[in-house]
């Protein structure tokens, strides 16, 4: 389950900020893909710092996880079983190896010929950068009004963003490594 | 102010005894076999009406705020901070009459940028009270409250912590929502608003009270009703009633002659209020003058 | 020791309370005696400033500077206005008592306070504020009041306007104490004021309305049907339609007629200051005595005296009339039977307001023979009785009218014609038991298709009503002396009615 952390407010306003992201996330069908989203606030200056760590499983799809590979005569056979990405699995497919080595057999099956050994692991569709927009949507209904991005780090597996209404400072930068470090070990910055 | 729920069978009665005892029927609203009457009536003789809507199995509740429009302030009316708490504060307050109206302020968003401009500060003013609602965090709240302090009209200031010692009449618990005020406590802080309001605008009451216009806000309206021709308006609620006054929904330029000259007893409406240029959609202000300025007038 | 009657101030010579009045009232027509206590008496805390620009109320808090204030009035009368700005009108200068200090204070709109010119303490002005503001005064905290009446004048007073004088508020308050009297003699004082009947005064732009009235207390009484806070009412005339003649204010004392809904034809005293109805006729106001009618309970009746008394001759000789007439300074014309003895049926102009402003009254005359009178059982037939008087028109009139519809010289009694529509919701009531006396009016009721045929028998019967019917379909409602003259009357004839 996912976890959020606010502080850095009076404990009346962390929890009612804690309780408007769990919903607000919970709403637009993002609590099962977040690890972690840390929330601290700096009412003083002011500004707001968040952290989001994804769950292990929001990787790139990947062809092999979508459809059944087997070699066969007329090349390789790939039979797909999400049909949802089949018209992803196509366009790609033709991009890679060419139209004319692409021909449908039926409905949810397609045959390959002249096939890269490294096929099943062609990425389809890069699932973390609708996760990852989903969030940045979900922190504008989260943070006050009137706030811009000061300063953005992107990671493989999160980010870290910096919002304020005032001119950037060194402070962003220091905070930003201090919250890396603390979320993802000091070994991994 | 107050509200007849009955029956259509022998609501007749009703009307009638309301006519009889000097009331204005503000509104009559049929429903199939069931009626609403929105009245206002003199301080005397309510409970004989009480014993007639218990007679003819009705009954009557008094309107608190049903002569007063009332100003609900966010700082911004953003899509994505949706659903706002001033929809459910104003939605709340029409159940009890009220007629309110949403200001989002131009730079009402941010700790340091926050302000009231000097037109959003007149059209606050307009109105017989306000309620600002301020985000969640305690020191964004009380930079806030500064710029509300030269606000005349009573007015509340709502947010997230559940008390601020140093804020006048604030009511906690409302900040930032993420679903519609519906849980029994959100209920609570609706009412708390309400109850505080009521107290607010009590003694405003009372003040007016000690010095009041000739003719009854109510009765003003009804003539202006009368005399003006006002049917193409559109909106339910041409004319609204304040504590000292009333709101013509007209444009200013084309009517406020015809509403200077609305005969009321021996004079005209210009002669005991001023009437005024309203910097909300350019209607028409009218503010009555109290007695002491006019003299004695018959209601 | 003097009394006052009616607004009539009476020597009393020792004589008592009902020796002094013309009628003894009764429980159900009761008189009123007025003892009024004036004095005056100081309005807690609130106190009217004089400017030389007009009057200022003051509501005072309670602290120290409060306490300053009203020791020291005097002191403040004379005052001029050092300065004003758009914040406050300043008052001074004087000493004033009070430590100095140079912090800010928070004041609220339309305060009154204390502060020092130029933290001198010889420089103490009085300040009313014009809106709320935070500054230094030089004193703590030192409002004491607000200023609740008259704030436009703050707008106006200007450098040199002067405090006229100050003083605390007065008010006269008059504390009443009424007796209702109902027949018992009650003890008099000097100076009691006694109240027997309402001094009324008819509207003559509404002639129909006054007219409605003026038949309403006929009888020199007005019946309190109901009483509230705002009004009280006589609904005996409820269903005579009234059309609307003056639309006007309803103040205190104002007499009003409905003229639709269900109440319309009821007559409305108000208390209070009302704002005008469309449903309300304006009729007449009353001029003395309101507190009799305000102090009557439901079912007490009123003595009503109206300034222009009644002008209608239905059912007097033509001989009383012109008696009648002639004591009003009005001529008669007499038209149709012109003997001293016969009865008058008509009159032109009817009502007593254009009767008065024509200055001449039209008086048509019938022979006797053919006018009876009639005695009803209001007791026992309410209903019948009424219908029976709204179709004659004895409701509104002193005479009322029925048309022969059946008569014949071997039988032996005479049929009148009536309203079935109005009849529909005539109840059995006040049945006939045993036998049918002579000269007993009944009316079929619902009962049966011939409702609402009125009859009368000349002849005592066991089986059949004065209408032909069976006993229950038949309902009584009173009885007239002389049936005999009847028996010569035949079909087209009318005859009228007076009640006894």
């Amino acid at each position: 389950m996912m976890e959020v952390e606010v502080r850095g407010g009076k404990d009346d306003e962390n929890t009612q900020i804690k309780k408007l992201a769990e919903e607000t996330l919970k709403n637009l069908g993002l609590g099962k893909k977040l690890k972690i989203m840390l929330i601290e606030s700096d009412i003083g200056l002011p500004a707001f710092y968040v952290a989001c760590k994804f769950k292990k499983d929001v990787q790139p799809l990947s062809l092999g996880s979508l459809a059944t590979l087997r070699e066969s005569s007329k090349g390789v056979r790939i039979s797909v079983t999400h049909e949802r990405y089949y018209d992803q699995i196509y366009s790609t497919l033709q991009e890679r190896v060419g139209k004319e080595n692409v021909t449908q057999d039926e409905r949810n099956i397609l045959f390959v010929s002249n096939a890269p050994p490294d096929l099943d692991s062609i990425t389809i569709y890069d699932y973390t950068e609708e996760v990852r927009d989903n969030i940045i949507d979900a922190l504008w209904h989260i943070l006050p009004e009137g706030f811009r991005v000061r300063r953005f780090k992107h990671r493989e597996d999160g980010f870290i963003v910096v919002a304020t209404d005032i001119p950037p400072m060194t402070e962003f930068t220091n905070k930003v490594d201090e919250l890396e470090k603390e979320i993802w070990g000091e070994a991994d910055v | 102010m107050y509200v007849f729920k009955g029956g259509i069978y022998r609501h007749d009665e009703m009307l009638d005894k309301i006519h009889d005892l000097g009331g204005i029927v503000m509104q009559k609203t049929p429903m199939q076999t069931e009626i609403d009457i929105v009245f206002a009536l003199p301080g005397y003789d309510l409970s004989t009406l009480t014993e007639l809507a218990h007679k003819i199995k009705g009954e009557i509740h008094e309107i608190p705020f049903g002569d007063m429009e009332i100003a609900v302030v966010a700082p911004s009316l953003s899509r994505h901070h949706l659903p706002h708490p001033v929809c459910d504060i104003a939605e709340f307050l029409r159940r009890y009459g009220a007629t309110t109206n949403i200001v989002g302020l131009a730079r009402g968003y941010g700790k340091t940028i926050f302000q009231i401009s000097d037109k959003e500060r007149r059209m606050i003013a307009e109105h017989d009270a306000a309620i600002f609602s301020f985000g969640a965090f305690e020191s964004c709240i009380l930079e806030k409250v500064k710029e509300t302090s030269s606000i005349k009209v009573p007015h509340i200031v709502c947010g997230g912590p559940r008390a601020l010692d140093t804020v006048e009449n604030y009511v906690g618990n409302v900040g930032r929502k993420s679903a519609r005020m519906r849980s029994v406590e959100d209920i609570a802080t609706l009412e708390e608003i309400k109850r505080m309001l009521m107290d607010e605008t009590e003694s405003l009451r009372e003040e007016i009270q000690k010095d009041p216009p000739p003719y009854a806000p109510a009765y003003v309206k009804k003539k202006i009703e009368e005399q003006l021709d006002i049917r193409g308006t559109l909106g339910d609620n041409p004319v609204v009633l304040h504590l000292d006054g009333v709101r013509v929904k007209k444009p200013y330029d084309s009517f406020n002659g015809q509403v200077r000259g609305v005969k009321i007893g021996d004079t005209t409406l210009g002669d005991i209020a001023v009437i005024s240029r309203s910097d909300m959609n350019d209607t028409i202000i009218v503010k009555l003058l109290p007695e002491s300025q006019t003299g004695g007038g018959t209601q | 020791m003097k009394v006052t009657i009616d607004g009539n101030e009476v020597e009393t010579n020792g004589r008592t309370l009902l020796e002094l009045i013309e009628r003894t009232p009764t429980k159900s027509r009761p008189i009123i005696m007025e003892r009024r206590t004036t004095k005056e008496v100081s309005v807690h805390n609130t106190y009217v400033i004089t400017t030389s620009k007009g009057e200022l109320t003051m509501e005072a808090y309670d602290n120290r500077f409060h306490e300053f204030f009203a020791s020291n009035l005097d002191k403040f009368a004379g005052l001029k206005a050092v300065w004003t700005d758009k914040k406050s009108v300043n008052f001074g200068t004087l000493a004033l008592p009070f430590e100095i200090t140079r912090k800010q204070f928070t004041y609220n709109r339309y305060e009154v306070l204390f502060g020092f010119s130029g933290f001198e303490r010889g420089q103490g002005v009085l300040t009313l504020s014009k809106v709320g503001f935070i500054g230094r005064n030089g004193i703590e905290k030192s409002a004491f009041g607000r200023i609740v009446k008259g704030r436009h004048i703050l707008e106006a007073l200007e450098p040199n306007d002067v405090i006229e004088s100050i003083h605390e508020k007065r008010e006269r308050s008059e504390m009443y104490d009424y007796t209702v009297v109902t027949g018992e003699n009650v003890e008099l004082e000097d100076g009691d004021t006694i109240i027997t009947k309402l001094g009324v005064e008819m509207n003559d732009a509404a002639p129909v309305g006054s007219e409605h009235f003026l038949f309403l207390t006929n009888n020199g009484y007005l019946t309190i049907r109901e009483r509230l806070a705002t009004y009280c009412k006589d609904d005996t005339l409820k269903g005579v339609d009234i059309p609307s003649e003056t639309i006007a204010a309803r103040s205190r004392g104002s007499l009003s007629v409905r003229t639709s809904g269900k109440q319309v034809g009821s007559v409305y005293l108000y208390f209070k200051d009302t704002i005008e109805d469309d449903a309300h006729s304006v009729i007449g106001r009353v001029v003395s005595g309101i507190e009799l009618a305000e102090q009557a309970h439901v079912g007490q009746e009123v003595r009503v005296e109206t300034t222009t008394p009644r002008l209608n001759t239905l059912g007097m000789t033509q001989r009383e009339a012109e008696r009648m007439l002639a004591s009003q300074g009005l001529n008669q014309q007499r038209t149709g039977e012109k003997d001293d003895d016969a009865i008058v049926i008509e009159q032109d102009p009817e009502l007593t307001v254009e009767a008065r402003g024509k200055g001449a009254v039209e008086t048509r005359g019938i022979d006797p023979a053919y006018v009876f009178t009639v005695t009803l059982y209001a007791e026992e037939a309410p209903e019948t009785v009424g219908y029976f008087k709204t179709v004659t028109g004895l409701k509104t009139r002193a005479l009322g009218r029925l048309d022969v519809f059946f008569a014949h010289e071997e039988l032996d009694m005479i049929l009148f014609s009536g309203d079935t529509k109005l009849a529909g919701s005539l109840h059995p009531e006040h049945i006939p038991q045993g036998t049918v006396r002579r000269g007993q009016i009944g009316i079929t009721n619902m009962a049966s298709r011939q409702r609402g045929v009125i009859g009368i028998r000349f002849d005592d019967n066991a089986e059949y009503g004065p209408t032909g019917e069976d006993f229950e379909h038949t309902n009584l409602v009173g009885e007239i002396d002389e049936v005999e003259r009847l028996r010569s009357l035949s079909e087209g004839d009318n005859v009228y009615f007076i009640l006894k």
